[in-house]
């Protein structure tokens, strides 16, 4: 477990000491075993870790499928034109100065990254496009992802084509999602003792 | 042209505390592992370009004993920012499989 999850895994700072594995020797005893000698505690003073997240701005959700082969075989181009549609109707219906973020973000293609896809890459046969909103209220975000519903549910690819419908899975098709928690604090404090900035409450729960 | 994917038998990535990504190359073999150990195809300038990370705050812990390369980035934003695809960044290693080594 010294490497899952660190930074950085030869001098492993705790509080109260620093566990330095670089002579640190693995042995495998078995299959399922392993043997580690070699490791030495190194006292140093008392830190705790202090983290901490920032309460944010309020996101709603709304997710439609789509299987139209001529879509799929334009996805890139689908995705702008869908953006400029939604971030437009938001902005004619909630002023230019209207505080929001508007992302797509198109699962089964490029999802997961957000990044280009390399030309020549063959369509999928399907995709899901989640669309977050996000603004400084729920009320808000969830009004913005209202405007946007019928945008989303029938922009077609091409101008003055007949309207397509995509599939929304839910109706209503707005999730209110929550508040965003970025994080922000990342200290180490220095303390007398662990307790320190530590509060306890008794309970006695005897008869 | 041996790929990331070609030498490695496991390859993983996870977050390392809200503002860290880690990644673990497991190579296949000892001998496979000395020849890319301190290799320029895995330095700081393609994590720079794979992740948008400063490259002068890249890490790279080779252990020999293990034949396992971890390399860390700070991210380029906090865990859970409003734009978050991967809160714990547990596909980021993806894009790191088609690089070529030599």
């Amino acid at each position: 477990m010294f490497f899952f999850q660190r930074v950085w895994m030869m001098r492993l700072t705790e509080p109260g000491g620093v566990l330095d594995v670089t002579r640190s020797i693995y042995t495998q005893i078995n299959d399922r075993v392993t043997r580690v000698s070699g490791s030495v505690w190194l006292p140093m003073p008392y830190t705790m870790k202090l983290e901490g997240a920032k309460a944010g701005d309020f996101q709603t959700l709304m997710f439609i499928g789509i299987e139209d082969p001529e879509v799929l075989a334009n996805l890139n181009a689908f995705h702008d034109i869908l953006q400029r549609n939604l971030v437009s109707r938001i902005e004619t219906t909630f002023g230019s100065e209207a505080a929001f973020d508007l992302s797509l973000r198109v699962y089964g293609w490029n999802g997961t990254s957000g990044l280009p896809v390399p030309a020549g890459t063959p369509p999928p046969r399907d995709v899901g496009i989640m669309c977050v909103i996000t603004a400084p209220t729920q009320e808000l975000a969830n009004e913005m992802a209202k405007a946007c519903n019928p945008y989303l549910f029938h922009t077609p690819l091409r101008p003055n084509t007949e309207m397509p419908s995509y599939a929304f899975p839910f109706t209503p098709a707005e999730t209110p999602r929550g508040q965003v928690y970025e994080f922000l604090l990342n200290h180490v404090v220095h303390t007398q003792d662990g307790f320190e900035l530590v509060r306890t409450r008794w309970a006695d729960l005897g008869p | 042209m041996a790929r990331v994917t070609d030498v490695c038998r496991h390859i993983r990535s996870k977050n390392a505390g809200p503002f860290w990504v880690t990644i673990d190359l497991f190579f296949k073999s000892e001998a496979l592992f000395r020849r890319y150990r301190d290799s320029p195809a895995l330095g700081p300038v393609v994590f720079e370009r794979l992740y948008g990370t400063d490259p002068a705050l890249v890490k790279r812990l080779p252990v020999d004993s293990l034949f396992i390369i971890k390399i860390s980035y700070p991210r380029p934003h906090p865990q859970g920012w409003i734009g978050e695809r991967d809160m714990h960044a547990g596909q980021q290693y993806a894009r790191l499989l088609e690089v070529e080594l030599d």
